[in-house]
């Protein structure tokens, strides 16, 4: 469909700086980045591995430990497919039909990108807490929700509900109705348009976004710090423990902790670009990550 | 709306048009439509962008819905219809391929989405898709996925595709919209030479008259929601029905009129023009270039000066400006014409078309 990219200009185009401006900016800008990004990175893996790799398997193997890795992969495994799907759905309303309130409603995908997360926390407390709006009813019928695992849950997918949404919207924007159109015109039923033709043209996206949605779900500190009250082996997050082992001078299991966090950064980056790298055409003409 | 849009009784119609009006909003799309389409007939949808002709297409082909009025497909009301038991074949504009699937998917996808008990074997499958690629000449191309096609080798595979379902019609929108011209040519005579060696019932929309009065048996001439004319190309080259209909057609000049007592005069001088047929007051007359040929003022339709002499391919063109009123009429002229610029020249019409109300 899309035509190859035209050849980049040569570089001694007229837009092209003296050498020593091109040297001493991509020398900052490498600079930059390894004091910020592969420092820290690099600081973590070494203090996680300094006390040898058995005492990483110590620190992870930690009954604590244990406990809040299987949290965090229980609470990722809970937002983000539900997140897969408010994305898809979302983008279909929002891509596909014109209706009242559509600009509203991809103005509130994006709100919890510009919410702290602080805030979304706290939004849950005041409406879950035991003073919350719905705390009393909730008492009354012995449904906990703040400082346990549901509100755990409810806090991640608040946190992580743009990424999916976000990556497929203007992607289906630009694939348009007609692909659905022509399925329907050979007979095929709605459900069969969705699997064959739909989700077929934004499976690399929604994989990506899948993929980022996932990332943040592990990662996320800030709302969830608010909501899960801390309760060791119960309420305690990958993020969470981490600060927790370090508040308590720990630091060489806050180091292992630490370090299965940045590999699963790690991980998902190379995922990332290799997705930008093989599908390009078909996440997006044009990136905006 | 005129003689010619029935051109077949409903009964043996294989699309009946039906007084079909759509409204998007406050807009009206498509103004109480009506036409018939007989069978095997192959039928342009022409007009301007806006002019409703992909919307009533899309309505044949049940992806729109109706607001008023009926459609009909082989005599039976399929207003109602979903498109998916509409049974056309619909290609698309820009083809609408299924870009993750091979040209042979593409094609089989009519026949695999069919209810299980009427679904094909995969071995029927295969070769009613074989016959399909053979029939589009793509012969060999199956394992090929879209992205790797030529613009020209996709609309055949989206006619494939639409034509696996054995569609009771076959519709096509914009069907070389996407293409460069000299493809275009070729897809031109290809589909007319396809359309009588299958003689599927077929509508297409253009916004390309020349396209539309080559290539279809007749055409339907929409504007602003209304059906202005259905007819074969002379008819509608030679008695066009309405003033849209003869400026939209061919390179037309207007010039206004008055009209008193069945004379068309213009600043004064009666034009020598039956008028018969309108009613006094402002009318307009239109002619087109080839019909005007200069001759002696005292015998002329149109007197005017002439502004302006350019050399064309065979001959030269000349802008008149009529009766000193500004209004510009192009004749041609041969190469070695005498006239000059400034000169004054009469114009006879051997053809024109004279419509009561002011310009269109």
């Amino acid at each position: 469909m899309h035509e190859p990219a035209p050849p980049p200009p040569a570089p001694d185009s007229v837009l092209s700086e003296p050498l020593a401006v091109r040297v001493a900016l991509t020398a900052l800008a490498v600079l930059f980045l390894g004091l910020f990004v592969l420092l820290p990175l690099v600081v973590v893996f070494t203090e996680a591995l300094r006390p040898g790799l058995a005492a990483v398997r110590d620190a992870l193997a930690d009954e604590d430990a244990m406990a809040a890795i299987r949290l965090t992969l229980l609470v990722a495994a809970i937002s983000v497919p539900l997140n897969a799907v408010f994305g898809v759905a979302a983008a279909w309303a929002v891509a596909k039909f014109e209706f009242p309130g559509k600009s509203l409603l991809v103005t509130l995908i994006d709100l919890p990108f510009s919410v702290s997360p602080v805030v979304s926390g706290l939004v849950f407390v005041l409406l879950f807490g035991a003073q919350g709006l719905f705390g009393p009813w909730l008492r009354a019928h012995d449904v906990e929700i703040i400082f346990a695992v549901p509100g755990i849950v409810l806090a991640t997918v608040f946190v992580t509900l743009p990424f999916v949404a976000r990556e497929l919207i203007p992607l289906m924007q630009e694939q348009g109705m007609a692909d659905e159109e022509a399925a329907l015109t050979l007979g095929a039923g709605g459900l069969r348009v969705f699997l064959t033709v739909t989700l077929p043209n934004i499976r690399w996206a929604l994989l990506y976004g899948v993929l980022l949605c996932n990332a943040r779900a592990m990662g996320e500190f800030g709302a969830v710090s608010v909501v899960s009250g801390h309760i060791r082996g119960l309420t305690n997050t990958m993020p969470l423990h981490v600060e927790i082992l370090y508040n308590e001078y720990q630091f060489a299991a806050a180091f292992a902790v630490a370090s299965l966090l940045a590999l699963l950064a790690l991980v998902t980056l190379a995922a990332k670009s290799i997705l930008e790298w093989r599908y390009a055409d078909e996440l997006n003409g044009s990136r905006r990550h | 709306m005129n003689s010619t849009g029935a051109a077949v009784t409903e009964g043996e119609a294989a699309i009946v048009v039906d007084g079909v009006t759509k409204l998007f909003g406050p807009l009206a799309a498509l103004r109480e439509v009506t036409f018939d389409i007989a069978p095997g007939e192959l039928v342009a949808l022409l007009g301007p962008s806006g002019s409703g002709k992909t919307t009533l297409l899309r309505v044949l082909a049940g992806l729109e819905h109706p607001d008023g009025g009926r459609v009909l497909i082989d005599g039976a009301d399929a207003t109602g219809l979903r498109v998916q038991d509409r049974q056309v074949g619909f290609v698309f504009q820009h083809y609408a391929l299924f870009r993750h699937m091979s040209v042979f998917e593409n094609i089989a996808y009519g026949l695999r989405a069919r209810p299980r008990r009427r679904r094909p074997a995969e071995a029927d499958i295969r070769r009613r898709v074989g016959e399909l690629l053979d029939l589009v000449q793509l012969g060999g191309l199956d394992a090929r996925y879209p992205g790797q096609l030529s613009g020209g080798q996709r609309q055949r595979v989206a006619l494939a595709r639409a034509l696996a379902i054995e569609p009771r019609v076959l519709l096509l929108d914009e069907p070389f919209g996407a293409l460069d011209a000299k493809v275009r040519r070729e897809l031109r005579r290809w589909i007319r030479e396809f359309h009588d060696r299958t003689g599927h019932t077929t509508v297409f929309v253009t916004h390309d008259q020349d396209e539309a009065l080559e290539l279809a048996d007749r055409v339907a001439i929409l504007h602003k929601g209304r059906l202005e004319q259905i007819g074969v190309a002379d008819d509608i080259h030679d008695n066009p029905a309405s003033p849209f209909v003869t400026t939209f057609v061919g390179e037309t000049a207007s010039v206004p009129v008055t009209v008193k007592g069945g004379r068309a005069r213009l600043e004064g001088r009666d034009l020598r023009v039956d008028a018969s047929h309108c009613p006094d007051g402002p009318a307009c007359l239109y002619v087109r270039p080839p019909d005007l040929a200069p001759c002696d003022t005292a015998e002329a339709t149109l007197i005017g000066a002439i502004s302006l002499l350019r050399r064309t391919g065979a001959g030269r063109r000349a802008e008149i400006a009529v009766d000193g009123a500004g209004h510009v009429v192009e004749v041609d002229l041969p190469v070695d014409t005498t006239l000059r610029p400034g000169d004054l020249v009469g114009l006879k019409a051997t053809r024109h078309w004279l419509f009561p109300g002011d310009a269109e």
